[in-house]
């Protein structure tokens, strides 16, 4: 059978998908990249090889913070920003869509829809008090599995008041809340409130949410939040079944329209997961910019360059 | 008398040729890198705008190299440049250094004070004649440089209009009169003509509104222009230095009347000055719609106060006109993912919009 990859690989979680013709999810994966994102993308597609034998890949996109190491490990035919492939997903799942919320690991992003096509979009900036490695980090502190927090905020209803607006202070804030006596439950839950308020302070300045409301990447698993998001907002708010690979599946989709042209899939096959693949980096001397060029090979040839400014290494003659 | 000068984006070009043309010794301040950023983030105060701690770094590395006379601009307003040359004189006194500050004011008068000064040898015809070949030069450099950003999303070869830029920038570094200016710009718009051009659609069109110096100097705004254009997208800049000395310095009655219609399309979004370029950004941005631009990136340094007054207001200024804007502040953290992951979200979301509106 024929069938499409999305690649997303972000800071926390390394995700893949596998869609068939119709734009149907037949496998996704959701692992952790623990720093070693081309480890994960390996052993992601070959689990989704192992699970899926019969599977011929017609294309292949990449997305994510990591796409462009993706795009040399697979051989991707579409490299696109994480953006454009979660608006994507999103329009495809809940076709009358107009607000798509998205908190991954170290971003968050705010995408509006009008008619059919994205209309603006922020993306949180020098702060990471709102995502999911803030949540991740509480609930570590906290002693509790991240996959329960959400759910011991929904045993409170009466939020605490915690300071959001930066995740150090948050933090101390929240100790003060303990010390003084308050429930867990409801520390947590006024966690929730405190990163939506947060969330909408910084990424929804003078824009218009408008339902019907799509909340998804890794923090929409938390029922907290997404209480915490329906009660600011006002309306329902809906969290997809692939609510956590969203971004994966939009670069699926991206990869069958761009096969539509009848091109060969640059796709290296399943058994890149035998390859080896290094990347390293290197302080380039050639001016006083000491660029940090990133340089990868695939069985010790040199298969992509990046990361100069000149353009130097990114354009000379590659050898793989 | 040895000087030297900050840099922004190409001055330093034009400027050699006016201050030797007075006379002057000229040691430019080494090209801008990371050693530059660094210097002057380590001895400038920690939240001051970006601009500052780049030129800090421009006059360390100066005087390491034996300048002695810093020529910098000051400023009028309630924007930090003003301040400027004051604390980065304080910061260098205590650093050890000995040298001489000048800092001239936008204001006509004050320039020809000063230059009686620093060129004291020089007569009033030959002073004339450096202006002439400086302001010559910016003019040409901003002519060429317009054709370079119209051609990028047009050439067939990736980087052919940049290679013969790069190559004009050195000869009219290299020319001393105005006719040697004239033969170099003469055979750069004939090579860029002569290029091999690729079959494409009409290029998307984005205008840059902003701060000027984040908008005029390629190291700190990550060299958009350049990434701009070889994504297939024909950059328009609301800010010239030809233009900016027009308006601002010479007073131009022809620029002037084209900078009040721009704080004009402004007036029902801004109606007074709030210092730096704030109300152009808002002006441009109605301005570059008439036009028929695709959409606007606002660039300026982080914790610029004017271009956060600007930011806050865009957005509305975006729904009324119809008009997408993305606003990108830019510091020392800076980092480049981030960026181009917006700017390429920002272009699939202006083709978007064209398709829809061909739909």
């Amino acid at each position: 059978m024929q069938a499409y990859l999305g690649i997303d690989v972000g800071s926390v979680s390394t995700n893949i998908v596998l869609m068939n013709e119709q734009g149907e999810i037949l496998d996704t994966l959701y692992e952790r990249t623990q720093g070693q994102p081309i480890a994960a993308v390996q052993q992601g597609i070959e689990s989704i090889h192992g699970r899926n034998p019969e599977v011929r890949i017609a294309a292949v996109g990449a997305t994510g913070s990591g796409r462009n190491l993706a795009a040399v490990v697979v051989g991707a035919d579409v490299v696109k920003n994480e953006i454009t492939a979660h608006a994507i997903a999103a329009m495809h799942i809940v076709p009358e869509v107009r607000t798509i919320i998205e908190i991954g690991g170290q971003d968050s992003k705010l995408i509006l829809i009008r008619d059919g096509v994205v209309s603006d979009f922020a993306m949180n900036t020098v702060c990471a008090a709102g995502t999911g490695s803030f949540l991740d980090q509480q609930a570590a502190r906290l002693n509790i599995p991240v996959q329960e927090f959400g759910r011991r905020a929904l045993e409170s209803s009466v939020p605490v008041r915690i300071a959001g607006r930066c995740a150090v202070f948050a933090e101390s804030d929240m100790i003060h809340k303990q010390q003084t006596g308050h429930s867990l439950p409801d520390i947590i839950n006024g966690l929730c409130h405190a990163l939506v308020r947060n969330y909408l302070n910084n990424l929804g300045k003078g824009k218009k949410l408008e339902g019907p409301v799509v909340f998804q990447g890794g923090v929409a698993a938390n029922h907290g939040m997404r209480r915490a998001f329906e009660q600011a907002l006002g309306q329902p708010v809906i969290v997809p079944q692939y609510y956590h690979v969203m971004g994966a599946i939009g670069s699926a989709l991206l990869a069958r329209e761009a096969s539509v042209a009848g091109k060969p899939t640059r796709f290296r096959g399943f058994g890149l997961i035998y390859d080896s693949y290094a990347s390293k980096s290197f302080e380039c001397a050639g001016c006083p910019n000491l660029c940090e060029v990133i340089e990868v090979t695939v069985n010790g040839q040199t298969a992509a360059r990046w990361g100069d400014r000149c353009g130097k290494w990114t354009n000379c003659q590659l050898t793989g | 008398m040895n000087v030297t000068f900050p840099h922004m984006g190409h001055l330093d070009i034009i400027l050699r040729a006016l201050f030797r043309g007075l006379g002057l010794e000229v040691s430019p301040p080494p090209p801008v890198t990371k050693r530059t950023l660094e210097l002057g983030a380590q001895y400038a105060p920690e939240t001051v705008c970006l601009p500052f701690k780049l030129t800090l770094g421009n006059f360390i590395e100066s005087l390491e190299q034996g300048a002695q006379t810093i020529i910098t601009c000051g400023g009028v307003g309630p924007c930090r440049l003003g301040y400027y040359a004051e604390v980065q004189k304080g910061i260098l006194r205590e650093l050890g250094y000995h040298f001489e500050m000048i800092a001239i004011e936008p204001d006509i008068a004050h320039v020809f004070g000063n230059l009686r000064r620093l060129a004291a040898r020089r007569t009033w015809p030959e002073i004339y004649a450096a202006f002439k070949l400086a302001g010559a030069k910016m003019e040409a450099i901003d002519t060429v440089e317009a054709k370079v950003r119209y051609l990028r999303p047009r050439v067939a070869q990736k980087r052919a209009a940049d290679r013969i830029w790069e190559q004009f920038l050195r000869e009219v570094d290299q020319a001393e009169c105005r006719q040697a200016l004239k033969a170099c710009q003469a055979k750069a718009e004939r090579e860029l003509d002569a290029l091999d051009r690729r079959e494409t659609p009409e290029p998307l069109k984005i205008g840059i509104v902003g701060e000027i110096y984040v908008m005029l100097e390629p190291f700190v705004n990550q060299q958009l222009d350049l990434r701009l254009g070889e994504m297939g997208v024909e950059v328009h800049k609301a800010m010239s230095l030809t233009e900016y000395v027009r308006v601002h310095l010479l007073r131009n009655k022809q620029y002037l009347r084209g900078y009040r219609e721009i704080l004009k399309l402004a007036e029902p979004f801004l109606a007074h000055y709030v210092g730096g370029h704030g109300i152009k950004s808002i002006g441009c941005t109605i301005d570059m719609r008439h036009r028929g631009l695709d959409g606007i990136i606002q660039v300026f340094p982080f914790t610029c106060m004017p271009e956060v007054i600007a930011k806050n207001i865009l957005p509305t200024v975006a729904a009324s006109v119809n008009m997408p804007v993305l606003s990108l502040a830019f510091d020392e953290q800076s980092g480049e993912a981030g960026m181009m992951t917006r700017v390429e979200a920002f272009i699939d979301l202006l083709y978007f919009r064209r398709m829809r509106q061909c739909r």
